[in-house]
């Protein structure tokens, strides 16, 4: 009797004991499970934006076909909810533990600039007009050409001679060029036509590019103007110089007599009602310190006989926006390196204001002989521009895989093969590669097709690149665009 | 006539007993202590187990907060014992919707560890995730020092800190005990807030 | 003549007090209870080895999880110099970053060389390039294969590395191109594995994170 009571006892005891660690052992076992999935779906964002960062679709796997990493698996569906912002939704699996996470990103609209000399309305081209293109950031790693870099100076492109950088010139209805004998026009580069417009050549025009309708309209939305409380006018006397240095300035009226000279020091923000320079002002925009945006609310105007002058030979730092029914009059003499967007509105160019970058207005009235260079930077700029950038991120799930289960195995699960499951470099979805290329033999290649087809073991460097049509960069060329201290595209 | 005599002296009656009230005597000792153990044991399991698993629920709130909601934005040697901050929910016409303001922490002068939303006002949710939590982190005295050596003075059981984006969080739990100990367990982690 | 009365062994259910219990049967009981106390008290010590384990699992899991949510807080560029073994390019100034081994409290790592400290840190890592010109460096050997040089040279970021967990070999810095090249401050993406190993009650043991770490661009 007495033993029977005895074991009675150690038995319940036990029984209880092994019953609580037993659970405990299970739920902390989860728990462990649960993050390294957590991990895992961490990675598959990762993953994913790191791919759409190089013009890659954001799908990473299926469910039916997830990538290996690590101890467990993972996918990622990228799925565009509105114009511009795409999910990705990575599922993390580990054992019994699934996990999905959700980013939400936002891509930029690919930036205006990079429409190079465009008009809303038909574009009329004047007699005598040079309108070409060049390349700021190759000049500025040492003119070796285009996004090849190194190479290409000792593959025989590029060197001392440079090939010709084409210019962009376009508007959502006609082109019309005018030339004369007196007076030649010369378009190095492409024009570009609305849908249903057409490019009409008037005397010996030259275009060197295609001359293609665009297949569909340029939507060009309005500038947002920056918040900033403008405090009164600022007037420069004759003699007088003004320097803003780097900040943020508000302004109603900007006046500059003859003699006058303003710098403005980047990176500053300006919003002004009106900028009126008059012969023998001078207007300088320093750049070596950073990007400059003018924002102006009812007019510019740099009459004829100013100076303008801008210190750093880079579009990409300098921005004049202009709101509707702003009108801008640059008759300046000078150098001008920098992006006019004028959407809503007129912008007259005389022929003694160079310009070095783009010009994007609803209409564009161009003197006789005017000069125009299409700083192809902002092409590659733009592309940062769609950059995508996070919105958010969330916890969707953290669940069982098998609910319920102790353990489970994720393949046999899913119904998976483990020995048919790649890495996930090798899970982005399969796109259409436009690549241009050094070959291990050093001879330049092309190649246009599947991506899943071609062999990148082949490429020592990539000379440009397009996924789906859309330019790709390197990180290296990327990297060095995002710099938000010399680029202001990055501020949405 | 024979007469059966077996029995048993009186000598060896008192010598058997004896013997029994020793055995059980010792038995009963012994699952006493085995009680003991047993309770003891369990408790601290449990207690374990308790804490990490809050932490993990803590720790997965905040990695999807906003981190520039995160209030107060108590940044080291700084603390506080609780925090308001806002989640995602997802999207909805192609912009995020963001949580209304959500609190984690302790209650005032409370050993209860709470969840909640629209705190103060009519509409109050709160969900009580335990009831346990110790006034003061482990090791931790009262006087305005820096017991536990961790740069930090009189940390309450739950305990935030922040350095950048990333939140610290330490826990401590107590069993309720008599006086003269109470079992605690102390848990932390960092998280870094993803949005 | 007269009656005889016999004794007669009663049947044990129907003993009197003075039935008794007899030694053997008291050394039977004993023998149970101790078997049965033996039992328990096994039982007992394999529970506090099982609350051991399942504790020191869960340090070593928490452990590796806020060396992940610490790295997460750097920049991306920065995060490769400061977890891994070299202390000379740490950005803060040499010696101040966290490095590749970090210490758990309460577990004794398993390699008695790893200096008390559980915790490693495993990137794609090899040896430094042995040419930077060329043709886009691509004559680089990974795993310190570089013949001749001193020991414990400082290991690279590099994406020919072969270390299957963690997806590589791989592109990392978004250029497409599977090179040899010191990829440490400009890769796109960045695998990493950490790792606790310790030795436990009864056998080594370890926990491992794996995840990859990029740079999200941000909206203003």
């Amino acid at each position: 009797m007495l033993s029977l009571i005895v074991v009675t006892v150690v038995a319940a005891l036990s029984a209880s004991f092994l019953q609580l660690s037993s659970a405990v052992t299970r739920r902390q076992a989860r728990a462990r499970e649960t993050k390294e999935a957590f991990y895992l779906a961490d990675a598959g964002l990762a993953e994913a934006y790191a791919g759409m960062v190089i013009g890659k679709t954001g799908n990473v796997g299926s469910a039916a076909a997830p990538v290996l990493f690590g101890h467990g698996m993972f996918w990622v569906t990228a799925t565009a909810v509105s114009p511009g912002v795409v999910t990705l939704e990575s599922t993390g699996v580990r054992g019994n533990a699934r996990v999905r996470l959700d980013l939400v990103l936002e891509r930029g609209a690919g930036g205006m600039a990079a429409l190079g000399i465009f008009a809303d309305e038909a574009l009329e081209v004047p007699a005598g007009a040079q309108i070409d293109g060049f390349d700021s950031s190759a000049e500025a790693l040492g003119g070796l050409g285009g996004l090849g870099g190194g190479f290409l100076g000792g593959l025989g492109r590029g060197g001392t001679d440079p090939e010709p950088v084409p210019a962009r010139v376009g508007s959502n209805g006609d082109v019309i060029v005018r030339s004369t004998p007196e007076s030649p026009t010369e378009i190095v580069g492409d024009v570009a036509p609305g849908p249903s417009g057409h490019v009409v050549v008037e005397g010996d025009a030259v275009i060197t590019g295609s001359t293609v309708a665009r297949p569909q309209s340029e939507e060009l939305p309005p500038p947002a103007p920056p918040v900033i409380p403008q405090e009164g006018g600022l007037d420069a006397t004759d003699g007088q110089t003004v320097v803003l240095p780097a900040g943020e300035w508000g302004f109603t009226a900007v006046r500059l007599a003859g003699g006058a000279e303003l710098v403005i020091q980047g990176p500053s923000t300006l919003l002004v009602d009106t900028l009126r320079a008059t012969e023998g002002a001078a207007l300088v925009f320093d750049t070596s310190g950073g990007a400059i945006a003018l924002y102006v609310r009812t007019a510019l105007e740099l009459a004829a006989g100013t100076a303008v002058q801008t210190t750093v030979g880079d579009a990409t730092r300098l921005a004049i926006d202009l709101a509707e029914a702003a009108g801008a009059v640059l008759d300046a003499t000078g150098a001008f390196h920098g992006v006019v967007y004028a959407p809503r509105s007129t912008v007259s160019v005389g022929a003694p204001f160079e310009l070095f970058g783009a010009l994007v207005a609803q209409r564009i009235q161009l003197a006789n002989g005017v000069r125009l260079h299409f700083d192809q930077a902002l092409l590659t700029a733009a592309v940062v521009e769609e950059v995508p950038a996070q919105l958010s991120w969330r916890i969707v799930e953290m669940a069982a895989l098998v609910p319920g289960a102790t353990q489970a195995d994720p393949f046999r699960v899913l119904g998976l093969d483990r020995n048919a499951l790649g890495p996930p470099a090798a899970g982005h979805a399969d796109q259409l590669l436009e690549i241009e290329y050094v070959d291990g033999a050093l001879v330049i290649r092309t190649y246009t097709g599947m991506e899943s087809a071609f062999d990148w073991t082949d490429v020592v460097q990539v000379i440009e690149a397009r996924r789906d049509g859309e330019l790709v960069l390197s990180l290296t060329e990327l990297a060095r665009l995002l710099d938000p201290a010399s680029f202001h595209f990055l501020m949405r | 006539m024979r007469r059966d005599r077996r029995g048993f002296t009186l000598l060896e009656l008192i010598f058997a007993i004896g013997l029994l009230t020793f055995v059980v005597i010792k038995l009963t000792i012994v699952l006493s202590e085995a009680r003991e153990v047993h309770s003891r044991e369990t408790a601290a399991m449990t207690l374990e187990d308790r804490a990490r698993e809050i932490l993990d629920r803590v720790s997965y709130a905040l990695i999807g907060a906003d981190a520039g909601t995160l209030d107060p934005a108590a940044s080291f040697p700084f603390f506080a014992h609780g925090l308001e901050y806002k989640i995602s929910l997802g999207i909805e016409d192609g912009e995020t919707v963001w949580s209304d303001v959500e609190y984690i922490g302790l209650a005032e002068g409370s050993p209860e560890l709470r969840w909640g939303r629209h705190m103060g006002e009519p509409d109050e949710e709160i969900v009580v995730w335990c009831r346990n939590v110790a006034e003061l982190i482990e090791d931790e005295l009262a006087n305005g020092a820096d017991d536990n050596g961790n740069e930090m003075a009189d940390e309450t059981g739950l305990t935030f800190t922040m350095v950048g984006d990333t939140v610290t969080i330490l826990l401590t739990l107590e069993t309720a005990g008599d006086a003269g100990g109470n079992p605690q367990c102390t848990v932390e982690t960092k998280v870094t807030c993803r949005n | 003549m007269g009656t005889t009365s016999r004794s007669v062994r009663r049947p044990a259910a129907a003993a009197g007090p003075h039935r008794g219990t007899t030694l053997l049967e008291l050394l039977v009981v004993l023998t149970i209870v101790a078997v049965a106390v033996g039992i328990l008290s096994r039982i007992v010590v394999s529970t506090s080895r099982l609350r051991e384990t399942n504790r020191e699992g869960a340090v070593a899991m928490e452990a590796a999880r806020t060396v992940l949510e610490e790295m997460r807080a750097w920049p991306l560029a920065e995060v490769y110099a400061r977890y891994n073994a070299d202390p000379a390019d740490d950005p803060d100034g040499p010696g101040t970053a966290p490095g590749d081994r970090f210490a758990v409290d309460g577990l004794t790592p398993f390699d008695p060389a790893a200096g008390g400290r559980a915790g490693s840190v495993v990137f794609p890592a090899g040896a430094a390039p042995v040419s930077s010109g060329g043709i886009g460096g691509r004559s680089g050997l990974p795993g310190g294969a570089s013949g001749g040089t001193s020991v414990a040279a400082p290991l690279v970021l590099r994406e020919d590395v072969s270390l299957p967990l963690l997806g590589m070999p791989r592109d990392l810095n978004g250029d497409n191109i599977v090179d040899g090249e010191d990829h440490s401050a400009d890769c796109l993406l960045l695998p990493v594995q950490v790792r606790v190993e310790w030795q436990g009650s009864n056998c080594p043991r370890s926990v491992d994170l794996f995840t990859m770490l990029t740079f999200f661009v941000r909206t203003q």
